[in-house]
């Protein structure tokens, strides 16, 4: 900032000076080469476009965010006054209050971990496996093998719904969270494709020697996969951790699924549920409806404060990670 | 014809052969798990009963002298069970690897099977020599075993049975299924006789194509504007990944009923609606569901601008500065240098978005679909299983048509550019 200002000033310094000496054309080429540059992308007017362009798409980005976190603080008189439109005239923190109680928070939110949680744990452990595979062994038919793997990536969830639907059921997995640590731990989890090839872009980096002197000392390739591979992949193995996390946590069409009607359910699911109760229990247009709109945004709001502080604390790792998976060369 | 009758007769006998074998062996297999159970709990129960350490309701002794009373508080039942656990793990786990390891070297070295460092013989007879490259095979293959195991269970049977089922009637009866083949009539009546999918799955063609190009042309505008020298990166890449962190089926419905999803000022501007106005219901209908969730658009291109980022900061300034002393300009060196080089990377977010917005939780589509697999349809065409099955086949290919057709587009661009 104060580099900045003095520039400013020896600017305005070096205008005063020659205008004074009465060289107008050197003057007005020196404002011209700092606000539009010598080339167009170096001036200060560029900048400023630059800088007003990402202000405003990050706004309108923003904006439903924005709009849930004031409207689920504002009070019924609020949210019907119509001059009210961001700022709410007091902070109202009884829709949180409301929605915490009736969810039972602390005991859903246990449960949302868990269901989440077991499945990215197993997803991790199971494609870093298999990506050590993909990456450090020739084999027959791999390349076939991978583009399967990909292919599977394409392949919509309602053609291989069905099926599932009745080997679970025929295996007794629905409405546990048996049904998405099994796939999991094959390999098969939600977006499991990505984490494979996340792991497998790593371990191509890992130089080959550095494991064929472990192999001169006698370790199997089990052990040097768990004794130098796996250290080496702790950024990789957070990156898939925290990823699978994510979509485990927000996955709402197969949770919807499989855990219908259990107690087990995600918090989103559950947010979503409780809603539609509180909706059905108070007739159209009871004042109560009215606060609705607040409720819910609270409710929402709730589901995914988790998700915003664990992104708060490691946003780093979920920012790397399209370096990460390879996508982007080498 | 005698031959054919043995031929005939032998899978008969081996079948009851077997089924009497395993008949045979189940309450062999039986009585050794309850064992291996009863050893366990013996185990268990011997670790909290001893001279070293007594564990009864409340009270746990040490060395029988000295007594230490459980609180009825969390921490303490967490600690000493979790002790339990930990050490029940240790020592059996120790045990069972060792175990193992002696089992494991008696499979392999005995008179059916004899491994040696570079031949494994069959049946002190036949010998396969253990090369290499044969070893590399084998452990590369053994890695990813469970993934192709996965892969047969979760992905591949489900897929052909889907594809086997969108050809028969089903109806469920108790839980069996009751299959009644139709030939492709489940298939004509997707297209003949319900008029209500085909007009979603239109819409959602049309919708696909516009929603898709204005992800990547926004994800394109963001990423080349971050990647500008800016002050601040991380912290503009933060915010535009922020959706992908917290979007889920449940927000986004909640958004899209409170009307938050649509530009605030867009209502404002008549000139829109005269647009909408003035084409076919066609096109104005996907449209005016666009500018209805615009921010959702914008929201799906999180990963694709950190792509895109990636890809820009790998191409080498060099090359610009090159451009910019044969006297390109900007919008030159934008359409000849950057574009070029981020085309294999807009294929790949093409696919990322197709397949991420297709599979989203509120597509129509999907909860059409979703509704008839389920019986919750009240549309009295529906024939259960097998037509939902016929249904996401052809909405599988509607969609893979649609990557088709963009990746096609871009590779034509490349080829007529040179």
């Amino acid at each position: 900032m104060k580099v900045a200002i003095r520039n400013i000033k020896t600017f305005a310094h070096q205008i005063k000076e020659k205008l004074q000496n009465k060289q107008y054309k050197e003057a007005a080429s020196q404002i011209k080469h700092v606000f539009i540059g010598s080339k167009i992308t170096n001036g200060i007017l560029f900048k400023l476009f630059i800088y007003t362009l990402l202000v405003a798409l990050g706004y309108v980005y923003l904006y439903p965010m924005l709009y849930m976190v004031t409207n689920s603080l504002m009070s019924m008189s609020d949210i019907i006054n119509v001059a009210v439109r961001w700022i709410p005239s007091s902070l109202n923190w009884e829709n949180y209050r409301i929605v915490w109680q009736d969810l039972n928070y602390p005991r859903a939110l246990m449960q949302a971990f868990i269901l989440a949680g077991l499945p990215a744990l197993s997803a991790t452990a199971s494609s870093a496996f298999i990506g050590y595979g993909f990456a450090r062994f020739r084999m027959p038919f791999k390349k076939t093998l991978m583009t399967l793997m990909i292919m599977a990536f394409i392949i919509p969830p309602q053609i291989t719904m069905l099926p599932t639907f009745r080997m679970y059921a025929n295996y007794e997995l629905l409405g546990s969270i048996r049904a998405f640590v099994y796939p999991a731990i094959l390999g098969q989890g939600l977006n499991g494709p990505i984490y494979i090839l996340i792991f497998y872009s790593f371990f191509k980096t890992i130089p080959k020697s550095l494991e064929e002197s472990a192999q001169l000392d006698g370790a199997s390739s089990f052990k040097v996969f768990t004794k130098i591979a796996l250290p080496l992949a702790v950024p990789s193995i957070i990156i898939v951790f925290l990823f699978s996390f994510v979509w485990y946590y927000n996955e709402t069409y197969l949770s919807g699924l499989f855990l219908r009607g259990s107690d087990m359910l995600t918090l989103p699911l559950r947010v979503q549920q409780y809603i539609n109760e509180y909706t059905s229990m108070y007739p159209e247009g009871s004042r109560a409806r009215e606060l609705m709109q607040a409720v819910s945004l609270a409710g929402n709001i709730l589901s995914i404060l988790p998700l915003l502080i664990l992104y708060f604390f490691t946003q780093r790792h979920f920012v790397e990670s399209i370096d990460r998976t390879g996508i982007t060369g080498e | 014809m005698k031959i054919l009758n043995i031929i005939k007769a032998i899978p008969k006998t081996i079948k009851e052969k077997t089924v009497r074998f395993v008949k045979g062996i189940m309450p062999f297999i039986q009585k050794v798990l309850t064992f291996i159970k009863r050893t366990i709990k013996k185990i268990a129960v011997f670790m909290r009963h001893n001279t070293v350490f007594m564990k009864e309701k409340n009270d746990v002794t040490f060395f029988e002298n000295y007594t230490y009373t459980i609180k009825n508080k969390w921490y303490d039942k967490f600690l000493i069970n979790g002790a339990f656990v930990l050490l029940f793990v240790v020592i059996a786990g120790y045990g069972f690897i060792t175990l193992f390891k002696k089992l494991w070297y008696k499979m392999t070295h005995n008179k059916i099977i004899m491994n040696e460092t570079t031949e494994i013989v069959f049946f002190q007879k036949f010998t396969y020599r253990v090369t290499n490259k044969r070893r590399e095979n084998f452990i590369g293959i053994a890695f990813i075993f469970i993934w192709i195991i996965g892969y047969l269970i979760f992905t591949l049977y489900p897929v052909f049975y889907s594809l086997y089922l969108s050809f028969f009637k089903v109806r469920l009866s108790g839980r069996e299924l009751d299959l009644q083949f139709e030939g492709i009539n489940n298939y004509r009546a997707v297209f003949l006789s319900d008029p209500y999918f085909v007009t979603i799955l239109g819409e959602y063609a049309v919708e696909m194509i516009i929603n898709v190009s204005i992800t990547i042309v926004f994800a394109l505008v963001i990423a080349m504007l971050i990647n500008q020298d800016i002050k601040g990166k991380g912290a503009w890449r933060t915010v535009f990944f922020l959706p992908v962190i917290i979007t889920s089926g449940p927000v986004i419905a909640t958004l899209i009923n409170q009307g938050a999803t649509t530009l605030p000022s867009i209502e404002n501007y008549g000139f829109i609606q005269q647009i909408l106005d003035n084409v076919g219901g066609f096109i104005a209908n996907p449209l005016q569901a666009l500018f209805n969730q615009i921010l959702l658009v914008f929201w799906f291109a999180g990963i694709q601008i950190l792509i895109l980022l990636a890809g820009l900061q790998k191409i080498d300034r060099a090359i610009y500065e090159a451009a910019s002393i044969d006297g390109a300009g900007p919008w030159e060196s934008f359409w000849k240098i950057t574009l070029p080089s981020l085309m294999p990377l807009i294929s790949i977010t093409i696919i990322y978005t197709v397949v991420s917005m297709s599979v989203f939780s509120l597509n129509e589509v999907i909860i059409y679909i979703q509704n008839i697999m389920l019986g919750e349809s009240t549309s009295a065409l529906t024939t259960g299983y097998g037509y939902s099955a016929a249904l996401s086949w052809v909405y599988f290919v509607v969609m893979s048509l649609i990557i088709l057709l963009f990746v096609g587009a871009i590779s034509i661009r490349k080829k007529v550019s040179g």
